[in-house]
């Protein structure tokens, strides 16, 4: 968990002095590969300007003529490439990263999400699972579509809520980074627990939207 | 990826699909749900007097392996005692489904649900709660 934070800045560059590919060991993260500061907020613009011009100089189609060992660079760091643009890029993935980097895997986050919300997404779950499958006479279905409209107006709220309480902990996160402090702890698990429970939100709102759509 | 052929088959025929009565003293239910994909899950035991599970239910909304998983959890279920429910381990659903890496996270999940469905049974009988209901592979 408490790996030694690799300084972000100045540490990594894809290139050497002379221009050629480097070998990227597995501890260079996403950020360092693109000398970015390690916070929630980045220069998108810049991300992908950057992003272009190593895929310019990087692209394996250049080492085809290649002796094998820059060819093999070159696809590496293409490979890398790829991975930390396409994780950055997204503001959701980018704040997972940046928080598994700090403090480890989501997964190992022994918090399970309140009984209440499971119990909630099961109730919508089942309801859009009976709306789509079965034969209702016209008032009940006409209920069950009452109910489902319902229950997407309440977790595309909560969908909102996350929104805001991930800008809210980003911003009080990169404070800290620029004042050169860690992120408070209450920050770091505050971020955990929201970001574990983006996949359930967006599960169930996908079937309660097929589920209104289909019907 | 493909599905090994038992996953196929739970998923197909799913046993013990369905719901017991959660607020009846013998019914134990555990709703658990995975971060990483957002899977929940519901398992529910029936419990007869003599200690011994009668009837297991489950409704999972998650891929074919958490239905799997916990499917094959409810048969395993059926006819254990509470404490021998209890030694269930993800690994033995892992074996019998042949689930890939990628996917053990499913039996996890179904392991989770027993464990959460024995603790609240136990609850509701007055009987602590047993250990930590995750488990590491």
């Amino acid at each position: 968990m408490n790996q030694t934070r690799v300084k972000s800045r100045d540490t990594f560059s894809v290139f050497d002095e002379n221009g050629e590919i480097q070998l990227i060991s597995s501890s260079v993260d996403h950020f360092a590969f693109f000398s970015l500061p390690r916070k929630m907020e980045i220069d998108e613009a810049g991300l992908e300007t950057k992003y272009y011009e190593y895929s310019r100089r990087l692209h394996p189609d250049f080492f085809t003529n290649a002796p094998s060992s820059k060819r093999i660079l070159s696809l590496d760091a293409s490979a890398r490439l790829n991975s930390a643009y396409k994780t950055l890029k997204d503001p959701i993935l980018r704040a997972v990263y940046l928080v598994e980097l700090e403090s480890g895997k989501l997964e190992e986050n022994d918090s399970s999400p309140p009984v209440d919300l499971l119990e909630e997404i099961f109730k919508a779950q089942e309801a859009a699972a009976e709306y789509k499958c079965c034969e209702n006479d016209a008032v009940e279905a006409k209920n069950l579509r009452a109910n489902l409209e319902a229950a997407k107006e309440c977790f595309v709220a909560q969908r909102a809520g996350q929104r805001t309480a991930l800008e809210d902990l980003g911003a009080r996160w990169d404070k800290a980074i620029d004042a050169g402090e860690d992120p408070p702890a209450e920050v770091i698990d505050r971020l955990r627990s929201v970001l574990s429970l983006r996949n359930y939100i967006d599960n169930i709102l996908r079937s309660v939207n097929q589920a209104l759509e289909e019907a | 990826m493909a599905y090994s052929e038992k996953v196929v088959d739970h998923y197909n025929n799913p046993r013990n699909v369905g719901s017991l009565d959660k607020n009846a003293d013998a019914v134990g239910t555990g709703i658990v749900g995975a971060p990483e994909c957002g899977d929940v899950m519901k398992l529910q035991v029936k419990v007869s007097g003599d200690g011994v599970i009668e009837d297991a239910k489950f409704k999972t909304f998650g891929c074919g392996s958490a239905i799997a998983s916990s499917s094959l959890a409810t048969e395993w279920l059926k006819g254990k005692t509470v404490d021998e429910a209890q030694e269930i381990k993800n690994t033995e659903i892992v074996e019998e489904l042949n689930l890939p890496p990628v996917k053990i996270h499913c039996s996890v999940l179904a392991e989770d649900a027993i464990k959460a469905a024995l603790n609240d049974y136990r609850e509701k009988q007055g009987i602590p709660s047993v250990g930590d209901s995750r488990s590491a592979v």
